[in-house]
């Protein structure tokens, strides 16, 4: 060691440097473990609190089983104290415990440890015996094969056999003996077995008691183990729509612990249970759909600065430049057109369904493209023939401001004689100048009976859709001041035929003779009176000149967007597609000169109240003001919010991933647009219009609810397409409508409602249907006023009931024909589950309320025989 | 055995009752009616033969000869002691001659009702719950009995193969109610000292709300009239 080499280049010591770095990375340490767990982890916080609250509830409710177990006990210790019980779910589990020690004191006592002792004895004795049972049995054994072997050999054998027989004699009487013994023993233990079940007995007992107790303690404990641990889910698939797709990862439910657990519904965030939580997240499981997917927000981020829902609050990206903060109130549902844009309904949507159904039937999207919208038929009626049809001087009030003559129209105020005064003469004389003539096939109106026509038209069901004097539906115009519209013999010709005079008519015939037409015309051409003709009008609307300027008028201001107009076949939207409306960016947003707050909710809502309040020097807009209320836009801004052309995956897009749903979808659609709801109750809604009129409800069209379960797919098809075909309640004087559907459409109907019930609509007959003597017989005999009486109400073959009418029920004989097979059974149990509020009863739920002495009391049988005996009817 | 327990049980919910009764006080009154007594016109049954050979008057107001309404159903609905009620009867409600009897009933929440039909014709019970249908059971001929509970307040019960044919269950959630009959007078026995929130209800004319404050051991007159319509 004495030549320890010195090192020859180094000369400068870096400890001191060394001592600095080491103490930086050592704080730097401190400092990364003090940030990794305390200070970024704010939703440990909320975990260990959630914890606690799901532990002093569990322990509450253990408390609480305690004190009414507890109760039980008192009231069970009363009863037992008049009458004593040893069942062990009548008494207490003090009586329980007290009985256990009992008996196991009865094992101290000298009578048992006798039977101990003396059980003991037996047991000796018996094995003794057993024992020289087995000996005698070997010897036997070889007796039996020494005596064999000795016969073999030819040798004499007799005294081996009588000594097998000998033995065998003595084996059984030992037998005898054992069997005896073993009763001794029995008899001797019998104080020790039965103390032994008997306690079993009370052990089980108190465990069963305490069962409920126990299962609460193992909650405890397991809340009590339960790590504290970010909660991630990841949805590959479901984009944020950005510009990357990165898929989306949340880690909301760190903090909303229980959103995906029951029981917390009473809670406040962020440890309640999702509102809804079965219905919504029994299509949208969170492990697919995540929660950013439809309420917004950071997903990966679990921290709120200061407050939630100020700025700050990273987790619900309430932070500047994250484009998708948490959606609160409606805007919620904006998200629902991501994957719903084809459907008509959805529950828990209700105000993006409204807005959504407003854009269409309105006609915003008369002058503005929606992706997915194109095909939407337009919002008003055709023009091509409107010279037959109204007064000239009612056109140009009409289009000077509808709603002077209906204050519901829907056609809003045309600022064409705002902008210009003149204007609305010129379009209504390129109108009246370019209208077909229609001839009147029907005839022209020769008079009728305004009483009758008033009958009719409270009783065959045109209220269902239009309002006269404040009652019924809004769907079609208010009637009030129709003769200051149009003629008699207009009136005549549309209500028996619609079609005839507008091929794409939402009316549809009610099949009214030419007698009901009359009659109805009559009474309405006194709704309302004729104004007198302007001064220079009729030559104003000849004019050509007019016309000419009335054709760019209508260009410039978007006509055709909603009216069918002749020389604007191929016009295309007159403004701005708003396919991506709601990504729209507020400096994309022209704000004008006014004050209103920079957002895209602020500047949407003002325009849908003033699509003129943000117009300078230089822009200009032909937008008509609509007059919506403030609930209108709220409803429109849900749905524009929501037009974001968001890439989704199909499996989320229930029409691609369920294509039934297409059907359903559709068939909601159609319900919408010819207002099926304003006679049919149809998805729990709907009649309300027709219950204006007629207030019995043995009256009204039936409720519709099941009905794809009830009738026959190809059944519904015909009578849908022709319901003149067949009168299944020819008491009622609502008549259902000839729509003059395409097989296309009447078909989306049978689907929808199929759908609905979840059946397909393939072709299902009745024809298919084996008759069954012996049931058919049992059927005839329950269905007869010996059982269930079911022509009380029901139509036998055309015999009605004895009743009054409001009370009878379809003719049965129908059944074969109209009603699916194998429904009758079902519908025979319970109505109530298939149709709500339907006034059949359930005749049987079960079998303790069927007839005992038919085919054994068995309901299922009696109502399949039901069903035999109904389809046999008539044929 | 079996009589051994059902007389000890009775013992003791005597026993329970005296205790109850010595500090209790009641609520007395009569439902009067006020205006021209409505007519009770004779139900048109002819429609089912079996029906028409029981002739009945529509008991939709029935007015006591003296003055008085029957059918009034008076109840407490606040106030009332958290207390467990003693176990309630089994009430009858039968379907005969086409009417239901009684046309009114007044149970406790969770009571049993026997819902019976006396009649060889088809019956139907559709109980509504304001306009929803509560259950909707078909009733022939020789069925047995179903037993219903029922939720707090006015059920109406309707058969539609007879329409005229109506009965109402009130429930009450406590055993502290009462029901006019021909006399128009009612009770409420064993209500502990308190104050309390009555209601007396008819089928046509509907509620009518009465705070009342019972002391011990005394009985507090709440009378109610309803007036024609």
């Amino acid at each position: 060691m004495a030549d320890k080499e010195i090192d020859p280049i180094e000369k400068v010591s870096y400890g001191k440097l060394l001592f600095l770095l080491g103490g930086f990375f050592f704080f730097v340490s401190l400092w990364a473990v003090y940030n990794e767990v305390i200070s970024r982890r704010s939703w440990k916080d909320y975990q260990i609190d959630f914890n606690q609250l799901e532990f002093k509830k569990i322990y509450a409710e253990s408390q609480d089983l305690k004190k009414k177990m507890a109760d039980e006990d008192k009231a069970r210790d009363q009863v037992n104290a008049a009458t004593p019980s040893d069942q062990p779910d009548q008494i207490s589990l003090r009586q329980i415990r007290l009985n256990k020690e009992s008996v196991e004191n009865r094992m101290d006592s000298r009578e048992y440890h006798q039977a101990e002792k003396e059980t003991h004895r037996e047991k000796i004795k018996l094995d003794d015996l057993k024992q020289n049972y087995q000996f005698l049995k070997a010897d036997q054994d070889q007796v039996y094969y020494e005596w064999k072997h000795a016969k073999e050999e030819g040798k004499s054998f007799d005294k081996r056999m009588a000594s097998y027989y000998e033995k065998d004699g003595r084996l059984i009487a030992l037998k005898l003996q054992i069997d005896d013994q073993g009763k001794r023993l029995a008899e001797a233990s019998k104080v020790i077995s039965d103390t032994k079940v008997e306690i079993k007995k009370w052990d089980k007992a108190e465990e069963e008691r305490l069962k409920p107790q126990k299962i609460l303690e193992k909650k405890m404990a397991a809340i009590k183990d339960r790590s504290i641990e970010i909660k991630q889910t990841v949805v590959d698939d479901l984009g944020r729509g950005g510009v990357v797709n990165w898929g989306a990862v949340d880690r909301c439910q760190s903090c909303h612990v229980a959103i995906d657990r029951s029981g917390f519904e009473e809670e406040k965030n962020p440890f309640k249970t999702h509102p809804h939580r079965t219905e919504i997240f029994g299509k949208h499981p969170v492990a697919k759909f995540g929660c950013v997917t439809c309420h917004g927000g950071q997903g990966r981020a679990t921290e709120i600065e200061k407050k939630p829902f100020e700025e700050g609050d990273n987790a619900h990206g309430i932070v500047h430049h994250w484009t998708d903060p948490l959606k609160r109130g409606l805007d919620l549902q904006t998200s629902c057109n991501k994957c719903h844009q084809d459907q008509w309904k959805l529950d828990f949507a209700p105000n993006y369904i409204l807005g959504k159904q407003f854009f269409v039937e309105q006609g915003c999207i008369g002058c503005h493209n929606v992706q997915g919208l194109e095909n939407m038929p337009k919002a008003g009626p055709q023009l091509l023939k409107i010279k037959s049809k109204v007064d000239p001087q009612w056109m140009v009030d009409w289009i000077r401001n509808p709603r002077d003559y209906l204050p519901h129209a829907k056609m809003p105020k045309i600022p064409l004689d705002i902008d210009e005064p003149g204007q609305v003469e010129k379009v209504a004389s390129y109108l009246m100048q370019n209208s077909q003539s229609f001839d009147f096939p029907k005839g022209k109106y020769s008079g009728g009976s305004a009483e009758r026509g008033e009958q009719l038209f409270t009783t065959v069901g045109c209220y269902a859709c239009h309002n006269l004097t404040g009652k019924g539906g809004e769907h079609g115009p208010a009637l009030d001041n129709i003769a200051a519209k149009t003629s008699a013999d207009w009136i005549y010709n549309w209500i028996q035929d619609p079609k005839a005079f507008n091929p794409t008519a939402r009316m549809p015939s009610l099949r009214l003779t030419s007698q009901e037409a009359a009659d109805i015309t009559a009474f309405l051409i006194r709704k309302g009176t004729k104004k007198a003709v302007e001064e220079g009008l009729i030559e104003s609307l000849e004019n050509p000149e007019n016309a000419k300027a009335g054709f760019l008028l209508i260009s410039q201001y978007g006509c055709y967007g909603c009216h069918e107009i002749k020389g604007f076949e191929n016009a295309g939207k007159l403004s701005v597609d708003l396919s991506t409306f709601g990504k729209k960016d507020v400096v994309e947003l022209d704000f004008g000169d006014t004050p209103v707050p920079r957002t895209w909710r602020d500047w949407a809502h003002g325009k849908l109240k003033d699509p003129r309040m943000y117009l300078t020097e230089k822009t200009s807009s032909r937008m008509p003001n609509f007059n919506l209320t403030d609930v209108e836009i709220d409803n429109l801004l849900v749905f524009l919010g929501g037009l974001k052309k968001e890439e989704v995956p199909e499996r989320a897009v229930p029409v691609k991933s369920h294509p039934e749903r297409v059907a359903v979808s559709a068939g909601q659609f159609m319900v919408n647009r010819y207002n099926c709801k304003g006679c049919h109750l149809i998805e729990g809604e709907g009649r309300e219009a027709i219950s204006q009129v007629i207030t019995d409800p043995g009256f009204l069209p039936p409720n519709l609810m099941g009905i794809g379960a009830r009738v026959q797919p190809q059944w519904m098809f015909h009578f849908i397409k022709d319901p003149s075909s067949v009168r299944i309640r020819p008491w009622i004087n609502v008549r259902m409508p000839t729509f003059k559907f395409s097989d296309e459409e009447a078909m989306t109907l049978v689907r929808y409602f199929s759908g609905l019930d979840k059946l397909d609509s393939g072709i299902v007959t009745g024809d298919s249907w084996k008759p069954h003597p012996e049931l058919t017989e049992a059927g005839s005999n329950l269905a007869s006023s010996n059982y269930f009486s079911c022509f009380s109400c029901h139509v036998q073959g055309g015999k009605n009931p004895a009743g009054a009418p409001q009370q009878w029920a379809p003719d049965l004989a129908m059944a074969r024909q109209r009603i699916r097979p194998g429904f009758i059974p079902k519908w025979v149990k319970d109505p109530q589950k298939i149709t709500p509020g339907v006034n059949m009863p359930g005749f049987l739920p079960d079998d303790s309320v069927a007839p005992k002495d038919v085919l054994d009391g068995n309901s299922q049988k009696q109502a399949e025989a039901l069903e035999q005996y109904i389809f046999s009817i008539g044929h | 055995m079996k009589v051994l327990k059902i007389l000890t049980l009775a013992g003791l919910i005597v026993a329970g009752l005296t205790s109850f009764v010595q500090a209790a006080g009641s609520v007395k009154g009569k439902i009067s009616f006020t205006g021209a007594a409505p007519a009770m016109s004779m139900i048109a049954k002819q429609a089912d033969p079996y029906c028409a050979k029981s002739p009945s008057k529509d008991e939709l107001v029935v007015v006591n000869p003296n003055g008085t309404l029957k059918n009034v159903v008076v109840r407490v609905i606040k106030g009332a002691p958290a207390a467990a009620a003693p176990a309630q009867p089994v009430v009858i409600l039968d379907q005969n001659g086409c009417s239901y009897k009684p046309r009114v009933v007044a149970v406790m929440v969770g009571q049993k009702v026997q819902i019976k039909n006396s009649d060889p014709v088809l019956h139907n019970v559709h109980t509504y719950e304001g306009t929803a249908t509560g259950f909707n059971q078909a009733m022939f001929k020789g069925m047995a009995p179903i037993e219903k509970t029922f939720k707090a307040g006015a059920t109406k019960f309707k058969c539609d193969v007879h329409p005229w044919m109506t009965a109402w269950i009130v429930a009450n959630e406590n055993p502290f109610f009462a029901m006019t009959g021909d006399s128009g007078d009612f009770t409420i026995a064993n209500l502990p000292a308190g104050s309390y929130t009555l209601e007396a209800w008819h089928e046509k004319y509907g509620p009518q709300t009465k705070d009342v404050v019972v002391a011990e051991g005394q009985a507090v007159d709440a009378s109610f009239s309803f007036a024609a319509k």
